[in-house]
């Protein structure tokens, strides 16, 4: 029982020592200060905001730009990979996982409607 | 526990006042959080230009996450945190570490009792020196759970709030730490163990 019993004494020594040290202090003003910045914050974030969404529509329309100059040969190149496709084959695999999964998503949204309720 | 919830009702007031942005709300509480804040973060990083750094950036956040606050703790507590993940960001950025191994020193805390003249060790102004040397020569995590137990009087669990640590963790921090501290009465000369 003794173990867990606090030490009051040196509790209040270094409750003294603490209270009694030279402690840093926050400069006079620094709470006006603060205020200022957090003020400015918001239009400085707005900036930063209105800069990144020119940046994205600009690297939008150079890709776009970008793009228009090899689509032909990338749509030659694909129609040249895909012409020897199994397509029936592909098709069938991707319908049979495709309905496998709408049923686990069925399964799924009918077990929770019935925790719900 | 009226107290607590006075504390959450002048929390809530101050809080929609910086959310509404209010005239001088955020200067009131920044003025009312300042000491701790600024006593926890320069007990972690010790260094001026840093602790004040540190303080702007931890007080930025606050004002940027306000909007998220849930009085799920009280108000300080959320900003202790604040400022204590502020100033581990900056301890990962210099690369230093949070905790130091040392564990003998709770069962040397246990081993010690009080048998010493308190009033006398308070004037003491060598020892008392001494004790404030050590408390700086302390790792941050074991600082600032001293600080803010002994010198702000928050309670063991808000602590593990803002330090994200469990509350055995924290006790057996400070036990630690007292532990250390104790080892600088038991070394003074007349003073008895």
């Amino acid at each position: 029982m003794n173990e867990d019993r606090p030490d009051e004494k040196f509790d209040a020594l270094l409750r003294h020592t603490l209270s009694h040290a030279p402690m840093p202090e926050p400069p006079p003003g620094f709470a006006r200060e603060m205020a200022a910045l957090a003020a400015d914050e918001p239009e400085a974030a707005a900036v930063e905001i209105w800069i990144t969404r020119v940046l994205v529509i600009l690297v939008v329309l150079a890709s776009g730009a970008g793009a228009l100059f090899v689509i032909d040969s990338i749509a030659l190149r694909l129609q040249r990979l895909l012409d020897g496709a199994p397509w029936p084959l592909l098709l069938t695999a991707a319908a049979a996982i495709g309905g496998i999964k709408l049923a686990e998503i069925a399964r799924a949204a009918v077990a929770g409607k019935t925790r719900r309720a | 526990v009226s107290g607590k919830a006075a504390q959450i009702e002048e929390d809530r007031i101050l809080v929609a006042g910086v959310l509404e942005r209010r005239d001088g709300a955020f200067e009131t509480l920044v003025g009312r959080h300042q000491r701790l804040v600024w006593h926890m973060i320069h007990g972690v990083v010790r260094h001026p230009e840093d602790t004040r750094d540190v303080c702007q950036e931890a007080f930025l956040r606050v004002h940027r996450e306000l909007h998220r606050f849930r009085f799920e703790s009280l108000l300080s507590t959320w900003i202790a945190r604040i400022a204590w993940h502020a100033a581990l960001r900056h301890l990962e950025r210099k690369r230093l570490p949070v905790v130091s191994l040392d564990d003998d020193e709770g069962a040397l805390a246990k081993q010690v009792t009080d048998d010493f003249d308190l009033e006398a060790s308070c004037a003491n102004t060598q020892l008392l020196e001494c004790l404030h040397a050590a408390i700086e020569a302390l790792p941050p995590l074991k600082r600032a759970v001293i600080t803010l137990h002994y010198l702000e009087d928050v309670a063991i669990g808000e602590i593990a709030i803002i330090v994200d640590r469990p509350e055995g963790t924290v006790k057996s921090e400070l036990l630690r730490a007292r532990g250390r501290l104790r080892k600088v009465l038991i070394n003074q000369p007349g003073e008895s163990s």
